[in-house]
Formats: C-alpha cells, structure tokens, sequence
C-alpha cells in the first residue's frame, strides 16, 4: 500500500516563488528563506573534542597554527598555506608546500560548523583534520613522534595549562594538538558582511537598503535559480557531497573525492568513535547555547555511525564549499581549476562536459544566465565578504 | 525538481538598476498554497495486509539534510501489537535512482542472552521500533520502505513523502 505526504517548508518556498519570481520583489516564501541565511549562529558543539571551547586551549591552539617548528622543514606553518590575511587560504590553484598536493586550499573560518572536513570528508571533526596536514608528506611532513617533540621543547608550558602533563603517547599529543588547533580555529568565523547587515534590516523592518539594486537583483538570482539549494543556510553549504562535473585535471590518477574519503573517515583512528575521541566525556567548557533545537539522535557520533560508505553517488562528489567571503578566495573548485568568480558563473551556465564517472548530479542543470544575471549573481556574492583578519 | 521549477518559471527575471533600493515584500498573487502538514502520526497497512504500521518521525516534520528518526508501531491484523518482528525502514529517491547516503539502524530491542547457545530472543515492548540515522539529503520526492518480518511472514509498505 502507498500514500503520498507532503509537509515539507521547501516546497512551499517553490510555490511561492513560482507565484511572485517575475518581478522585483521577494515573495513571503523567498523572504523566509532570506533569513534562514543570516545571522551565522555560534558554533554547534563539537562531539569529539571536550577542550573545544576552552581559552588555553584556543591559545596554545593559535600558537601551534602559526608555529613552523611543527613541520619537517621548519618553514611550514597551518598558516603557510592557511593565511588569515586571504581568509585563511592561499590564493593558489593547489597547495604547494613540502610537495605540490591536487586540491584547493579551503578555509578554516567555517571549521567550527562543518560536519565533514576535507574536500572529500575524510575526517569528521576539525581536530581530525587538523592532525592530517601536519602528517601529509606533501604538506607539513610530520610525525607524530615529531610534533610530541616539538610541544615538549617549545610549547610544555601553554600545552600543560590547556591539557596537563604530555602524554606519554604520541598518537594523543597529536590528538590534543588536533583539539588545540580547533579550538583557536572555532574563535575564528567568518566574520559579518553587509548581507548579514541587509538581513538584519529585512528582520526588523522588512525593508532595506543595504545592498544595491544589483546586488539584490543577484540575491534573487541566486534563490530562484537554484543556487541555494546546495549553498543554503547562513554558511552558504548543505554540507553534503555532489559531483558537479567539473573538468578533470588529470594529474597522478582520477581524484574520485568522497567515494574515498566516506571509507577513510570510518577507518580514521581519529574519528568520533575512536579511541582519541571525547564523545563519551562531558565538555571542559560548555559550548555556547546555539539556537539549534534539540537533535534527532542522542548518539554523538550519529552522523559517522550511520554514514553509508557504499552510496553510488560518492565517486566525483566533493563538498559543497561555503560561499562566505567567495569573492575573496580565488581560485575555485575542489582543484583549483576555475581562476574567477565570473568563470564559475559560466560553468554553472553552461555546465561543459560530463563526468568521467557516475552523472553530475541531476538536480544540477545548465542555468543558462543572461550577462545581466551573471554579474548580478557576481555582486551578491561581493556582499558575503568580511574584512579579513 | 525545485530547482527546475524555479527555473521555468524564472527565465524572465528582470533586474533593477544599480543603487541603493528599498525591497518590499510582495504578497502573492494567489495560487501558491502552503503544503499540507498531515496529522502525525501516520497509518498505513503492509501491502498484503499482514501488519499495520503506525508511526511518526523525530522531529515531526522531516528535516532537510538531517537526521531524523522514524517510530513504527507494529500491530497484526487484530490490532495486537507485534513485538518480535524484525523491522528494516529505507528510503530512496524513484525519480533519480538512489536511495539515502546513511544507513539507518533499527533498535534491537530487548534482548535474552539464552544459556543454551540458542540465539538472542529480542522483543519491542507494545510493538514499537525506533530506527535511526534516516536522513533526506535531498529535496524531491522521497519513498519511505518499510519491511517487517514476523510472525505472520514478511510484508511490506512505501510510503511517498515530498520533501
């Protein structure tokens, strides 16, 4: 036996703008919507990390984060590739630093509300990531033998106040120094820009005039259009996976993204359920109240526990990056491979090419944008820009 | 689909001039109705007539792109809750030909651990079972499957959900 149910908000937004999408103006259900994408909220907990929100260990966090001593050259920092003054990227089309690596250096500013971290999501918290890098023979060429040797001669002090003594293992000073690293990186975020500023007024008045006739044209581009589908919420991201067909670059093998990083995040020791993990202790500190309501699952670790390796749509699929600050963070896409922001409009318009593997996803069609439209998506993506650091 | 319809119908969007301009909410012009919210829980009867299912999701609307957990309470024919079935609830996607990127997990219940080497007799008092880890990454039409084996065999049901 079948029924059919319908009861979910999205589509009432789809009907409204169905309803009022010919002019200027944002229908009830395309305002709804609006909000939904302003303020960014203070970060959710983080399951896996008690020191998450404690100020020792953000503190010897952000001396770790700046400290080059941590790398096998000496010369390679988290903010080597990581620059505060470029939102936390490097303005290049692949990292470069102990070895050249096929991705696009992402920023750490929304670490604080991701899910999974990486391009493909191989690690499931931010302390998790934070110990890859430092590892990556390409990247920082650690140890963890290394990095307990490093904190022990230069940093025994700030790390005792944050954690106590070193352990003895090294494997869980890398993990603390994960923790460490989250922790500075949580008091980060990406700061607020003149949407949030525009959402606000629209909040209180229903009106506003902060942004420019362009820049709200490009605002409803953007919603009717279907970009917020996948960038949704105040982070600009769903946090899931897609595989958008961008033009491979072939360099050392086909990178199949998520389909490789679904496996390794549930065979990473440094996961949720692993035995580095906090997801069985309380917090230190108690996270800031975020206005999330009550979850669906108790479990901490729901979203590692029932993550499906084998879903067929994983090969090709990376993560949906934020759009805060997109202006200022060329170059585009998992590798790097679209210099512009006026490019990446044109991918979305025309959509070249078909992936090598799987499909692109099927929600996923060519937008065929008017110039017009373009440069109006492109000067609403402007006012998703904060000052950097 | 949302995206396709939106983009039909948006083909003509014009754009204001440059400069600051006030936005004004606009009030639609009819036609554009709110969705139905059916009353929660929800009933259904396997396809066979085997089981009748009543249930409900946590939350009570199905959240995008997050977890939810569904609640079946299992009854037979005569209305007596069944509580030695097992139950398994997936979910996919007809129109695009995949089903979720989690796998949910039913409760086991509560289980014996017999001495005699016999496997584990687990039971759902009143015929409830939770199944966790469901989620709807995205938007479209859902078709929510459930399967119950017990006592009375095994029968099915789908139910069609638009998120």
């Amino acid at each position: 036996m079948s029924t059919t149910r319908c009861r979910s908000p999205l589509l009432a937004v789809a009907l409204s703008a169905l309803a009022g999408c010919s002019g200027d103006a944002l229908t009830p259900g395309e305002l709804a919507q609006v909000l939904t994408m302003s303020p960014v909220p203070a970060p959710p907990p983080s399951a896996s990390n008690r020191y998450a929100d404690s100020p020792a260990a953000a503190a010897i966090g952000k001396t770790l984060f700046f400290d080059p001593g941590l790398s096998a050259d000496g010369k390679t920092a988290c903010a080597t590739c990581h620059d505060p003054k470029r939102h936390f990227t490097d303005g290049e089309r692949v990292h470069t630093a102990l070895g050249t690596g096929n991705r696009n250096v992402p920023s750490v500013e929304t670490a604080a509300w991701q899910t999974w971290f990486f391009w493909d999501g191989r690690a499931d918290s931010a302390w998790a990531q934070a110990t890859g890098p430092m590892r990556n023979p390409v990247e920082m060429g650690a140890t963890a033998e290394s990095v307990q040797a490093r904190v022990r001669d230069v940093d025994a002090v700030a790390f005792g106040e944050a954690f106590g003594p070193l352990p003895e293992d090294s494997n869980l000073t890398l993990a603390l120094v994960g923790k460490a690293l989250e922790a500075y990186e949580r008091t980060l975020g990406p700061g607020p820009a003149r949407f949030d500023a525009f959402v606000a007024d629209l909040r209180a008045t229903g009106s506003s005039t902060v942004l420019t006739g362009d820049e709200q044209a490009g605002l409803r581009v953007f919603l009717r259009r279907g970009c917020v589908n996948c960038h949704s919420g105040p982070l600009f991201t769903d946090g899931s996976f897609h595989n958008i067909g961008v033009p491979e670059i072939a360099k050392g093998g086909m990178d199949i993204g998520r389909a490789l990083g679904a496996t390794a995040v549930l065979d990473d020791p440094y996961n949720c359920l692993g035995p580095y993990s906090d997801a069985h202790l309380p917090a230190l500190i108690a996270p800031p109240a975020t206005s999330s309501g009550p979850k669906a699952t108790a479990h901490p670790c729901a979203e590692l526990r029932f993550l499906d390796p084998s879903f067929p749509d994983w090969p090709l699929a990376f993560k949906t990056p934020s759009l805060r600050n997109v202006a200022d963070t060329a170059p585009y896409m998992h590798d790097g491979s679209i210099a512009t922001l006026a490019a990446v409009l044109a991918f979305y318009s025309t959509l070249p090419g078909t992936p090598l593997i799987g499909h692109r996803e099927l929600t996923l069609q060519p937008l065929s944008l008017s110039q017009r439209e373009m440069d109006d998506l492109e000067a609403f993506l402007g006012t998703l820009s904060s000052p950097a650091r | 689909m949302i995206a396709l319809l939106v983009l039909v119908a948006c083909s003509t969007t014009t754009s204001s001039p440059g400069g600051p301009v006030a936005i004004v909410v606009q009030t639609p012009s009819g036609g554009a109705t709110s969705s139905a919210v059916p009353a929660s829980p929800d009933a259904v009867t396997t396809a066979v007539g085997k089981y009748h299912l009543t249930w409900s999701t946590t939350p009570a609307t199905i959240p995008f792109n997050e977890l939810f957990s569904i609640r079946t309470a299992v009854s037979d024919a005569s209305g007596a809750p069944v509580t030695n079935a097992t139950v398994t609830v997936d979910a996919s996607m007809p129109q695009h030909g995949h089903g979720m990127a989690t796998h949910p997990i039913t409760d086991p219940g509560t289980c014996s651990a017999p001495t005699d080497g016999t496997a584990p007799v687990c039971v759902h008092p009143d015929g409830v079972y939770v199944t966790d880890g469901m989620k709807f990454h995205m938007a479209g039409e859902w078709v929510i499957h459930f399967e119950i084996r017990g006592p009375n065999g095994t029968d099915s049901a789908d139910v069609h959900d638009t998120l």
